[in-house]
Parts: C-alpha cells; sequence; structure tokens
C-alpha cells in the first residue's frame, strides 16, 4: 500500500514523533487475573492484552496427550471490540495462524519435558489493538508463564522492525504499520538471541533485513528488561514487604 | 544453606563441574541455569542448586500431599482411583492423576477385600505414599478414607450414623472405611 | 471438571454455614461484594467498560455501523448484544462458538436494555426503511467467580452509557453521546439448602438449586426477571427477592451515575 502520508520526517521524526529506534510507551502488570494460575496484562502503544495461563494439567482429550511431554497451547484472540470494524467472535484464519506460531515459539522455551502426558494452555486476549499485537500477545504471555512458575530457559521476548518511507524503523505503529513497506515481528530467548518466531511481509533488501533484525533484537532485548522489573515490581517487592 | 538471590528463569546460577541441578534449575552447556523466579539456594552438603520459587508452582504429586480421589474400579485387592485435587492447593494437577491403593493400604486393621470398604463413586481422603513408577496412595489413618459416597440403590447422598452410612431417602444401610470428617465437606480448599 | 466435583464437595459445607446464616466469604446474605466500574478503556470501542464483582471481571465494549433496518421496524436501529465465555476466565471454559450459557447471559442482558429501552432505538434511524445505526454489545468475560449476570448487565450498561456515536467516521457530522435512558439495575439471587443469597461467589452458584435475577428501574418498578436453575422458589422468597433487589438496585446505581458521570464523553 502506498500513500501520501509522510511517516518520517527529514529529522527522522515519525509521525507521533518516535525516533526510527524508538519503542512506543509500554506498561506491564503481573497478575491481574484470579481464576488463571499466571497471567499478564500489557499496555503497548495502544494495544491493550491480557495473556492468562492455566497448567500444566492432564491434557485432554487423552489423544493430543504426549507421552514425554507436555503439549503447549496458545490461543490469539481479538475482541470484536479492539478493531476499528467490528469482528465477528471467534477464531479466524490470521488469528489460528498466529495462536500456532505463538505456541511454537513459547515451547521451545518450556521445559516441556518435566510435565510428560500434561497440557499448558495460554490465552491471549487482544483488548484493543494498534499495530504489533503478536509481539505484544507472545511478551505478555511470557509473564504470565513465569508468573504461574512453569519452568523456562528464559523468558522469552517479542518486538517488531519495519520500513517506512525508505527506511528501516523500529516497532511500527498503527499509519506506519498500515502504509509502510515493509514489517518483521521477531521472538527471542534474550539471553542467546535464538529466534523462535520470525515473519516478514512487505519488501526488503538483504542489506535492510540485516539492518532491521538487529534493530527488533535490540528492541527485544529493552522489553526483555521491563517484563523482569515488572515481575520483580510483583514479588521481590512482595517479599521484601513481608520480611 | 547459604547465599540468597532473585533469579530469574534463564540466570547462570553455576557450572555442572561446581553444583548439580536441583529444584527450579536446569542444565544446558555444562552450566546450572535458573527455571524459574526465585531465591538461588546452594544445599552446600550434597552441592546442589535450587530456586525456591516466589510465585506460586505447578501442583506435582509428592509422597505425603494429601489428596481426594474419586474411586473408578474396586477389585479384589486394590482399589483403582482418579486424584482429582490437593488439599490446599488451587491448581489442577500436572501429570498423571490414575492411582492405586492396595488392600494392605486400605486400613490400620486386616481387610480381606477392598470391595467391603470402598465402592466405585466414593470420593476419599488419602496420602500419596508413591509416586513413581506407580501413584500409589493411602487411607490407613482415622483422617483417611471416604469422605462423600452415594448409597448404591438410590443414588442419594448416604449420612454417617454411628459406625455405617445410612440413605435419609430409600433406609439402605452400606459400609465404608470413613474419614473423621465424613460429610463435612470443609476442605480448606 | 474437577471445580465441579469439588464444588460438589463443598456442598455440604455451605449448607452448614448457611444454617448458621453465615456464608463462605464471610459476606451477610444480602451483601454484594466489592463492585467498581471503569469506563473508556478500548481505545476502538464507541464505548466500554470493566466491571470487577468481587474477583468475577467482565469487560464490555460498544461498537457501531451503519447498516439496514429490520423490515418490521424499518425506523429504528438495531441491537445486538453478544457474550463469550472465553477460556481466560475459567479452567472450565472451553474455546468454541458460545454454548448454551453465553446466549443465555447474551439475551438477559439484552433484554434488560431493549425492552426497558435504555437506548431510544428510535433514534438511532439515518434513513427510514434504508440506514439505520446498528448498536452491537459484546461482553468478554476476563475471570469468572460467579455472578456473570449482574457483572455483565453492569457493564454493559457503563459502556453504553458512556459511547459516543461515531458520525464523523460515517461522513454524518460530529460524533456526539449515544442517547440514553435511566437504566434498570439487575441484581441476581441464588438458593441452597432454604437460603437465598444475593451476589453468588462462584461455589455458590456451583451448588445453587435455583436462580433468580431482577432488574429495578429508580422508581422501583420491576424491568425484567430471569429465573434459572431446576430448582424452585415460593412466591413469598420471589417477593422478598424484590424487594431486596430494589434496595441493592437503588445502592449499585449509584455506583454507576457515579462512575459513568465521571467519564461522560471523556475519551483517552
Amino acid at each position: 500500500m502506498k500513500s501520501d502520508i509522510k511517516l518520517i520526517d527529514k529529522e527522522g521524526k515519525r509521525l507521533d514523533g518516535r525516533k526510527r529506534d524508538e519503542l512506543r510507551p509500554i506498561k506491564i502488570e503481573v497478575g491481574p487475573l484470579y481464576r488463571a494460575d499466571g497471567s499478564c496484562y500489557i499496555e503497548w502503544g495502544g494495544n491493550k492484552i491480557l495473556a492468562a495461563v492455566y497448567g500444566p494439567r492432564e491434557a485432554l482429550p487423552r489423544h493430543i496427550q504426549h507421552p514425554l511431554r507436555a503439549v503447549v497451547n496458545a490461543r490469539y484472540n481479538m475482541a470484536s471490540f479492539s478493531v476499528e470494524d467490528r469482528k465477528r467472535p471467534g477464531p479466524d484464519r490470521r488469528s489460528t495462524e498466529i495462536s500456532k506460531v505463538i505456541s511454537e515459539a513459547l515451547e521451545y522455551v518450556i521445559l516441556t519435558e518435566q510435565f510428560p502426558r500434561a497440557m499448558i494452555d495460554i490465552n491471549i486476549e487482544v483488548l484493543d489493538a494498534e499495530a504489533g499485537t503478536r509481539c505484544a500477545g507472545l511478551t505478555a504471555a511470557a509473564v504470565a508463564l513465569a508468573d504461574a512458575g512453569i519452568p523456562m530457559r528464559d523468558i522469552p521476548v517479542a518486538c517488531a522492525a519495519g520500513k517506512i518511507d525508505g527506511q528501516v524503523v523500529l516497532d511500527l505503529g498503527k499509519e506506519e504499520d498500515n502504509f509502510g513497506e515493509a514489517d518483521l515481528p521477531v521472538a527471542i530467548a534474550p539471553r542467546t538471541d535464538e529466534i523462535i518466531l520470525l515473519q516478514m511481509d512487505g519488501h526488503l533488501t538483504v542489506k535492510e533485513f540485516d539492518e532491521a533484525i538487529e534493530l527488533a533484537i535490540k528492541g527485544a532485548h529493552v522489553v526483555s528488561e521491563l517484563q523482569k522489573k515488572a515481575l520483580l515490581a510483583k514479588y521481590a517487592v512482595a517479599k521484601e514487604v513481608k520480611q | 544453606m547459604s547465599k540468597k538471590k532473585i533469579v530469574m528463569p534463564g540466570d547462570v546460577l553455576a557450572t555442572a563441574e561446581e553444583l548439580t541441578a536441583g529444584d527450579g534449575t536446569f542444565e544446558e552447556d555444562g552450566l546450572i541455569k535458573a527455571s524459574r523466579l526465585g531465591e538461588y539456594v546452594v544445599d552446600e552438603k550434597s552441592r546442589v542448586a535450587l530456586v525456591t520459587p516466589l510465585t506460586d508452582v505447578p501442583t506435582v504429586l509428592k509422597n505425603g500431599d494429601v489428596v481426594l480421589a474419586e474411586v473408578k474400579n474396586v477389585k479384589n485387592q486394590m482399589v483403582i482411583v482418579d486424584v482429582v485435587h490437593v488439599i490446599n492447593r488451587k491448581r489442577g494437577i500436572a501429570g498423571n492423576v490414575n492411582g492405586t491403593i492396595r488392600v494392605s493400604e486400605i486400613a490400620k486393621g486386616y481387610v480381606k477385600e477392598a470391595g467391603t470398604e470402598y465402592r466405585t463413586g466414593d470420593i476419599i481422603k488419602a496420602k500419596v505414599i508413591q509416586v513413581a513408577p506407580s501413584l500409589q496412595l493411602s487411607t490407613k489413618g482415622k483422617e483417611y478414607g471416604v469422605i462423600r459416597a452415594l448409597c448404591s440403590v438410590c443414588r442419594s447422598p448416604l449420612e454417617k450414623v454411628n459406625d455405617y452410612l445410612e440413605c435419609k431417602q430409600c433406609g439402605n444401610r452400606e459400609r465404608r472405611k470413613v474419614a473423621i470428617d465424613y460429610g463435612k465437606g470443609h476442605l480448606n480448599l | 471438571m474437577n471445580s465441579t466435583l469439588i464444588s460438589s464437595i463443598k456442598k455440604d459445607y455451605l449448607n452448614k454455614l448457611a444454617e448458621q446464616k453465615k456464608r463462605i466469604d464471610g459476606r451477610a446474605f444480602d451483601e454484594y461484594r466489592k463492585i467498581s466500574i471503569e469506563t473508556n478503556i478500548v481505545r476502538k470501542a464507541e464505548g466500554s467498560a470493566r466491571v470487577k464483582i468481587g474477583n468475577t471481571q467482565v469487560l464490555a465494549g460498544v461498537k457501531m455501523d451503519v447498516g439496514e433496518p429490520y423490515s418490521d421496524s424499518p425506523e429504528s436501529g438495531v441491537l445486538t448484544t453478544s457474550a463469550e465465555l472465553i477460556p481466560m476466565a475459567s479452567p472450565d471454559f472451553e474455546a468454541g462458538p458460545p454454548r448454551e450459557d453465553a446466549i443465555e447471559l447474551a439475551r438477559v442482558v439484552d433484554r434488560g436494555i431493549r425492552e426497558s429501552e435504555v437506548i431510544d432505538l428510535d433514534k438511532l434511524c439515518i434513513e427510514p426503511g434504508e440506514k439505520v445505526w446498528i448498536v452491537f454489545v459484546d461482553i468478554h468475560v476476563l475471570d469468572y467467580d460467579g455472578n456473570l449476570f449482574d457483572a455483565s448487565s453492569l457493564a454493559a450498561l457503563a459502556a453504553l452509557s458512556t459511547a459516543m456515536v461515531p458520525a464523523e467516521r460515517f461522513e454524518m457530522g460530529k460524533d456526539y453521546p449515544l442517547p440514553i435512558k435511566e437504566p434498570p439495575i439487575s441484581c441476581t439471587f441464588v438458593k441452597f439448602n432454604k437460603a437465598i443469597v444475593v451476589d453468588p461467589c462462584l461455589d455458590e452458584e456451583t451448588i445453587a438449586e435455583a436462580r433468580l435475577t431482577v432488574a429495578t428501574d429508580e422508581e422501583g418498578n420491576i424491568r425484567a426477571m430471569q429465573k434459572g436453575l431446576s430448582g424452585s422458589f415460593t412466591l413469598d422468597e420471589v417477593k422478598k427477592v424484590i424487594k431486596a433487589s430494589i434496595d441493592n438496585g437503588a445502592r449499585i446505581r449509584k455506583i454507576l451515575e457515579d462512575a459513568v458521570g465521571r467519564d461522560h464523553g471523556k475519551k483517552n
């Protein structure tokens, strides 16, 4: 999609005033839900997303059980009022695909072999959508998993980079997503920088890709620190109060 | 025990030469790493690295757990049950919930046949006495045994009267190995 | 699942407490849990509200679109209410198309809005027989600890009360507040072991023999009722429930007014 909107000005300032390597504001809250075994609420720019974890628990129906490890089942869902034109409730092809790639990404970091025949359900509910919901959703899901005490080899985290007006920038906003030239959502295990989710659409040269993925990974590391800060705010502070 | 430090999943704690990986940790590429958010502790005697959790953790059955179970099948020498709940835990159970109570573990006294004490559908309170290779429970002791049972004739709840259970609907009387708090339903859930 | 079994075991305990006029969470029979209402929390929605009653949490969103009216009411806008019991809210909820429970919930909320004419649908006509506003109320249950009826209808009312008609998006002038009339407030009671309690928590709801929801308006008149579950009420009990609904309704109306009055027209 091409448009006349100028997405980035001569000084490198974007529509919402951000610099090219700047994230939208991010707020993370740990444990807002009562019934779930672990939960997280994230605001990332205009995105508002809740993630909840149930399990590990007996995998049902039994035929989905794996004899040697837990099955990881993420479900990404958009509330019907979360987008400009009301979305019909329930899964569509897009949310089914996103659920699949997020499940696979999270499965890599969870020590699933500790829970044979069990399943771990991760529910991601997009309440208000702006752009980059899969990255924000995965980031929230990772915090909810840590909140649920589910053993992981790392706390995964996601961030996107993209291309607007021929320039590689971090974390596309709404108009940038609509009118930009490329979007590259990436999720990593931040300690090793292993890439666990990678998608791209649009048009990038190999050189631009190199630049974009480096930028996305750098952004993910910033988000990773916010995840840890939120977890410590709940648990380390709670502990001090107790003592 | 010594050294207390708050760690996150993936934090490197030690090398595999220094320590062995204990609860809340895992070994990867010769390193011991934390697998959950908690306090890093080294058991100096056994040289084991542990992370004591600060978060809630999955419910995994272990020896000594007091559980509720539903009787699925009664054989001559054993009772087959599904564990449905661990007392004082909110979360569901991760892993196998199918266990057995051998006839010798039903009560302190001699029990000849399991069928005289338990029937299919009974809800019992029991203690876990073995997790691997198979899940084994025991109901020895007065706090363990049936806490809720239905009349085998009309399926109404049975009430405890003296040392037997009675159906207020049809007058049928049955016996069970009952727990001391039969029918109280106060589970500290 | 197991939680149903656990609740059935707890039944005896709850019954015994009820005989002593006590409840599992220490409340009096006619006492609600803490209610809080936040409005305008979803920017993409025309109106939205999150309601918490104790640990129960419900988010309602209002979306509006322009479409054709029904042929039997060519000069009226269209109201559509749906509810989703998403698996996030409870270990027992499953993904998939709405089941009986979700449909009953949506219909009870819908009736509370429609029959009491909270929204003046005639004012939502753009061109008779051709173009009218369609109002979608979507109930998203986030955390389930009982009493979804009251939480959902309160969330729907708060969302509608703060909704802005998106006229600008459809090139029909400036956005303006959705015309709303004083809404009825619904109160839900359940009965078990001869006790009748208001605002059931999950344990109480699971063992309940009968349920009654009564919506009353500010004059203390009855505007909607729904009896549920396989038990029964005596006429005397129904009358007591109605009286308690009027009393509680007045208090909840105040909470709603405070929440929507404070936030009205202000979008973040």
